[in-house]
């Protein structure tokens, strides 16, 4: 398999040219659709999901139509992907649900008793009386949704992206409270695109509409008066660029006002006068806070007086310039948007971009002109527009399940893919003591504060391109091996008990003929966290794994004690040097056919067992293969 | 801090050092002193990007009483006054400045609404600065800041097509390919192996990319943060999981890298295989990291307090910290092998409420308590390092020319491009304030009254990069911008002429020294065949310049009064490019220039006092005679003066023998 995969490596593009597509994505074979292509999708859409070994397994036995339409979903709960292990299920619809379950002090909760405040959506201040709603607070409920077993992940990472990336803005622009409506009515729309009730493009309507978005770009003070606008023009480019990938390069313009210029000054402009009408009403003290900048209200009242004086209430040419005439009408600012996002929705330049930009975003740094066509084509025969069944379809293709796909990972996927496939349960996840934050923050990820503003998040290529964001992760490896190798701590529950977690590797890695083999054990641990059909997991990278399995020790500094005098700790070896040496191919073998001890009895050589799986992680998760993943 | 304070600071630092059994310092002046010239301190660009569209009409304004643009400031006004409004935060209320003088006077009755600009002059005409510009006032004042007027570079509005086209000098890049090269790494390939782009910020731009598809970074070193470069490696204890993941990963992608480069040297692997960059990355810090992190902890262990207090006072930390990662990368530029640089301000974006977001970008930038300010400050602690550099000032675009009605501007297209650097030649090039923007038109309305006017760009970025990059190296610019090269040139504004944008020739550079110390006052002169003189002076704390030097042979030839220099002079042939370490000893010579006499000594009729005052006497090593007789007593001496007490009968030469030469006194001592 490896050998055939090696071959069509070489030959790629001249493979890829060879096979005829229809018209939209084909659909992966029997054959194609397995374990290793299930594991693929959960990472590139769920942030690796938290599905078992069990359901992977029955998953690619399935029908990949039917498989898909399992794992990828917009409800709240998704129990094949993410089986529950507490009441968090009940409140995963939103993140305002999340932060009152885990934000108060109910004994039902499964945060610590001295971790609540981290979550809670209102925070008193160090003077006693200063109370704010806190930001910070609201991204440590984003990370912890997103690294628990009874939240669905797919519908978070989705949610990212479109508050993150397509409708980006930062939450210190529009303060918590009106952030999280933003992001939780957010969630609300995909989950009704993902039932048909609204496609698309209504729910970039919706979010151009919101009161978050009229904050941070401060169109709420656009009016348009006695004939006269005031106000910036910020939203109205971005609503076409950014909301729907429309650049303007399409337009033909009119005489007076040729191709760009149309753009520019009708398009842009009315839009500008669109955007009138959109103030938010100011209510002291709303939601408890002392804090004045928290005190603006949402959603925008269209129909207050002021609104509706300062809106521009007849019609509007946008993108028009055929016939010149008005064609986006609404009583409000917000019945415009809806009217203009069916426009813009099916815009030339929107359908090839729009698709093209999502694909790019969540699975494929090389798009070449064919994977470009078959995506737009894709898109355009797609109706009604809506992205889940759009996805769904993309995630089952040959077009992503392909050599020539290849995605760079940013920050926040590979570090959460990391934690997801490191953490075995709800309780090791809410004890823990510290969160991926700040190695987050330090590798340029940073929840709800997208690096480019507007423009969103980090990229996978940003972060391929950035020798500090590997550095950055290679050390947090090295030098902080605890985040991910820890095997047990204590905690005080909600109710007040104290505990202990332990890890247990051991009921989850592979068991074969009555052991926990150091082979079979390290190929799940590469395939758990790389997913590459352990291509890449070659000698080197096993001998490093299998000592650390086998002895919790390097192979070099194993090779100097088993061979003392004849090798150095710090000594790297060849796969050559491995497979051809005899006695480093001796020892090799030797760990390779070793046992870990994550069933002994004794919980001292359990619980090293288990630390020695942590090495193995670390190195494994440090590697090249973790920063990217091919799409076969 | 003077610079030799500074140097005697780190030495004594680095003694207490040595004292505590660490490693030896090495002031840092001592370190380059081999390598001053030549490899690195070689002339190195610096892209600074104002990330957001930076209305830089906000910084440039018209003066009220320059003649030549009244007219226009009147209309500049009309259309830009809500932009000057100011918030009182106390009183909420806000403050509107009056007219068009108060904004350059202040307004006496409103203490909040202050004067604004200052003006500067290029060739009789009056502009101003914004005062939170006062660092690139001063510099332009000292003739170090071209400002290249009616720039554009992007043809859209979008910020991200535009800045992509300003990363990679090539406005028909196609908006969503990010993945090709940028003009910065263009010019290091031009270059050569030897130089690098060193972006200092939080990102890699498109900018640095090099023409290189299988490694866009192949000539970028990232230095993000300079005190966290290199790869960890684990500790002291062996067997500690730190010591295990470091070795074994250590281990790991030294020998899979190489197996990985002969596989896709063998075809097995295609060239853009994604996960070579990571093999990549570690080979890139692995080979510069412990070199450069070694020259820090050797030269300067901990960051410099003038960076610490930076990031204390500018509003942009980041920026604040790129210029410490610039500084200490050009420390270690020998290492990594520095010729261009890459830095980024953000927030230009100045839709709304602009007085007070582009203040604060001004101040950061421009100001004299700023990133670049505080950068060059300290940087005159290294020898050759300033004039090395150039600031090329970038943008995704400039905006419209009339206030928006938020108070702030929206995208617009033409702006201004500055450039500061030693070399550089200053001035106004193009018009500052087109008079094209007070033009009626057919409706009797001018730019300004147009909805969207921008500032028309009338020269393309092309011809201004391409001039920096033709600085850095002769002939460069061509390749950088492959449309410099061709039959039609991009446009650029009548009557401008960029080929005046650097001072013209080459350096003649070297040093004076008498032992180890610069000598100053050293009038260094070099003369073609032709007559044709250029001359320089020396300071006495550094290397000299004479500048603008042509392509030709000249002889050097340093000159001092009391002076003589080994060589006395030296043959010289400059030939497209600097020519360095033309350097000279000097040898003091003796002089008397005064005698003086208290005769007799304060009334002692035994002895006179005889005070001589001159040059280059060697205390303690100085013989004198009078007619072969030695004095009485010497009283007092230095290298300026010497006490001598005799008899009252003493006649005959004055003789002096120091160490190095005997004077003889022209004049009988009797004639005295």
């Amino acid at each position: 398999m490896k050998y055939i995969s090696r071959v069509l490596a070489i030959g790629f593009i001249t493979l890829y040219a060879s096979i005829s597509f229809s018209a939209g994505f084909t659909p992966l074979t029997a054959s194609q659709w397995n374990e290793n292509a299930v594991r693929k999708v959960l990472h590139t859409f769920a942030y690796g999901g938290f599905a078992s070994e069990e359901q992977i397994r029955e998953w690619s036995h399935m029908p990949a139509k039917l498989a898909i339409a399992e794992i990828l979903t917009f409800e709240p709960i998704n129990s094949k992907l993410s089986p529950a292990e507490d009441a968090s299920e009940n409140y995963a619809g939103s993140l305002k649900d999340l932060q009152e379950f885990w934000g108060t002090q109910l004994a039902t909760s499964p945060v610590n008793l001295d971790k609540w405040r981290q979550y809670s959506f209102l925070t008193t201040q160090a003077d006693g009386t200063t109370t704010n709603l806190s930001t910070q607070n609201l991204k440590n409920t984003w990370m912890q949704a997103t690294n628990t077993h009874g939240v669905n992940p797919f519908l978070h990472k989705v949610g990212m992206y479109l508050t993150n990336y397509q409708m980006s803005i930062r939450v210190s622009k529009t303060r918590a409270a009106m952030f999280r409506k933003f992001y939780d009515q957010v969630l609300i729309d995909l989950a009704r695109s993902g039932r048909g009730e609204i496609n698309y493009f209504d729910l970039l309507a919706n979010g151009a509409s919101s009161a978050a978005v009229s904050r941070a770009y401060r169109h709420m003070y656009n009016r348009y008066v006695n004939n006269r606008f005031y106000g910036n023009d910020d939203f109205a480019r971005e609503f076409h660029q950014l909301f729907f990938k429309i650049q303007g390069v399409t337009e033909t313009g009119t005489t007076e006002k040729p191709g760009q210029a149309y753009h520019e000054n009708i398009t842009i402009e009315h839009t500008a006068w669109l955007l009138t009408g959109m103030n938010l009403t100011r209510q002291d003290n709303a939601f408890g806070s002392t804090d004045s900048n928290d005190w603006l209200l949402f959603p925008i009242d269209f129909y207050s007086s002021n609104n509706v004086y300062n809106h521009h209430k007849p019609c509007l040419e946008i993108y028009n310039s055929a016939e010149q005439t008005p064609n986006v009408c609404g009583a409000t600012a917000k019945d415009k948007l809806f009217s203009l996002a069916q426009i813009a929705g099916y815009h030339p330049e929107s359908l090839d971009n729009m698709p093209v930009v999502l694909i790019d975003h969540f699975a494929d740094d090389n798009i070449d002109d064919t994977k470009r066509a078959i995506i737009r084509q894709a898109w355009k025969e797609h109706e009604p527009k809506d992205l889940l069944s759009f996805l769904q379809d993309y995630a089952v293709s040959k077009t992503f399940h392909h050599h020539g796909t290849f995605k760079f990972h940013n920050a926040f996927d590979r570090n959460l893919i990391v934690l997801n496939k490191n953490t075995l349960s709800n309780e090791e996840s809410f004890s823990r003591k510290t969160s991926l934050f700040g190695q987050m923050r330090i590798e340029g990820a940073e929840i709800f504060h997208p690096a480019h503003d507007v423009f969103g998040g980090q990229t996978g290529l940003q972060a391929a391109n950035n020798p500090n964001i590997f550095k950055a992760a290679y050390s947090r490896n090295v030098l902080n091996p605890n985040v991910l190798g820890e095997v047990e701590r204590s905690y005080t529950d909600a109710a007040g008990n104290i505990k202990v977690w332990s890890k247990n590797w051991g009921s989850i890695a592979p068991y074969k003929h009555g052991a926990f083999q150091v082979k079979h054990v390290a190929a799940w641990l590469w395939e758990r966290f790389i997913s590459d059909g352990e291509i890449n997991f070659d000698l080197q990278a096993k001998a490093q794994v299998y000592a650390m399995l086998a002895r919790g020790l390097d192979f070099g500094y194993l090779a100097s004690i088993t061979y003392p005098g004849i090798y150095t700790a710090d000594q790297s070896f060849s796969s050559d040097e491995i497979k051809n040496t005899p006695d480093l191919h001796d020892l090799y073998h030797t760990i390779k056919m070793g046992v870990i001890e994550l069933e002994n009895s004794d919980p001292v050589i359990r619980k090293q067992a288990n630390a020695n799986m942590g090495l193995a992680v670390n190195f494994i998760t440090a590697t090249p293969y973790v920063f990217a993943l091919e799409g076969k | 801090m003077k610079r030799r304070d500074f140097i005697k600071n780190i030495f004594y630092t680095g003694s207490a050092a040595s004292l505590a059994g660490t490693a030896t310092m090495v002031p840092f002046s001592n370190a380059y002193a081999e390598k001053r010239y030549g490899e690195f301190f070689a002339r190195t660009l610096v892209d600074v990007m104002l990330l957001g569209g930076a209305d830089l009409r906000y910084m440039l304004a018209p003066h009220p009483d320059e003649v030549t643009t009244k007219a226009y400031a009147d209309i500049f006004w009309n259309a830009r006054k809500s932009l000057y409004n100011t918030y009182d935060n106390v009183n909420k209320v806000t403050l509107r400045y009056a007219s068009y003088a108060d904004v350059w006077n202040g307004d006496a009755t409103q203490p909040l609404l202050t004067p604004q600009y200052d003006m500067a002059e290029y060739k009789g005409f009056k502009f101003g600065f914004h005062k939170k510009a006062n660092w690139l006032k001063d510099e332009f004042v000292k003739g170090n800041v071209a400002i290249v007027c009616n720039v554009y570079g992007s043809t859209n509005r979008r910020h991200d097509h535009s800045q992509l086209i300003m990363h990679t000098g090539d406005r028909s890049t196609n908006q969503f390919v990010y993945d090709r090269d940028g003009w910065g790494g263009r010019l290091a390939g031009v270059l050569g192996a030897n130089a690098n782009v060193i972006p200092v910020s939080t990102g890699v731009p498109p900018f640095a990319n090099t023409t290189n598809v299988s490694n866009r970074l192949d000539q970028v070193v990232h230095v993000k943060d300079s005190r966290n470069f290199a790869l960890p490696k684990g500790n002291s204890n062996v067997t500690s999981s730190q010591s295990i993941l470091g070795r074994s990963l250590k281990a790991y992608y030294e020998k899979h890298g190489d197996e990985i480069d002969a596989k896709i040297a063998k075809g097995k692997l295609p060239e853009n295989w994604p996960y070579k960059k990571f093999l990549q990355h570690e080979r890139s810090i692995r080979s510069f990291g412990d070199a450069f992190k070694s020259r820090l902890n050797s030269v300067l262990p901990n960051p410099l307090y003038a960076f610490t207090l930076l990031s204390r006072r500018i509003k942009n930390k980041s920026f604040g910290l790129q210029c410490r990662n610039l500084f200490e990368s050009i420390i270690g530029s020998d290492i990594l092998k520095l010729r261009a640089a890459y830095m980024e301000h953000t927030s230009w974006d100045t839709h709304h409420t602009e007085k007070s977001r582009i203040e604060n970008n001004l101040s950061d930038v421009f100001g004299n308590v700023g990133g670049l300010a505080t950068l060059q400050k300290e940087l005159r602690n290294i020898d050759g390092a300033n004039e090395s550099l150039v600031y090329v000032f970038t943008s995704d675009f400039g905006r419209q020319i009339a206030a928006n009605g938020s108070n702030g501007t929206d995208h617009g297209e033409g702006t201004y491009m500055i450039l500061v650097g030693e070399e550089v030649n200053g001035g106004v090039y193009g018009e500052m304030f087109p008079q094209s923007e007070i033009t009626l038109d057919s409706k009797n309305q001018t730019r300004f009254d147009i909805q969207g006017a921008d500032i028309e760009g009338k020269t393309s970025f092309e011809h201004v990069l391409s001039k920096a990059c033709d600085w850095v190296q002769p002939g460069a610019g061509s390749s950088v911008f492959p449309v410099m090269q061709s039959g039609t040139l991009p446009p650029l504004e009548a009557n401008v002429d960029l080929a005046t944008l650097f001072k013209p020739g080459y350096q003649i550079k070297g040093e004076v020294k008498i032992g180890t110390r610069h000598l100053s006052r050293v009038t260094v002169t070099a003369a073609n065949q032709s007559g044709v003189t250029k001359s320089t002076v020396t300071n006495g704390f550094e290397h000299y310049d004479i500048d603008g030097v042509s392509n030709d042979v000249y002889l050097v030839t340093p000159t001092k009064n009391y002076f003589t220099f080994s060589p006395a002079t030296q043959l010289v042939n400059v030939s497209n490019s600097d020519v360095t370490g033309v350097d000279f000893s000097a040898i003091p010579q003796l002089h008397i220039s005064s005698i003086y006499f208290d005769n007799p000594y304060w009334g002692d009729n035994s002895k006179r006092l005889l005070l001589l005052g001159g040059y280059n006497f060697v205390p303690g090593e100085t013989q004198y005679s009078i007619g072969g007789a030695a004095p009485l007593s010497i009283g007092s001496e230095s290298t300026n003066y010497v006490w001598l007490f005799y008899p009252l009968t003493a006649s005959g030469e004055l003789v002096i023998t120091t160490p190095a030469e005997t004077y003889t006194h022209p004049v009988f001592f009797e004639s005295l």
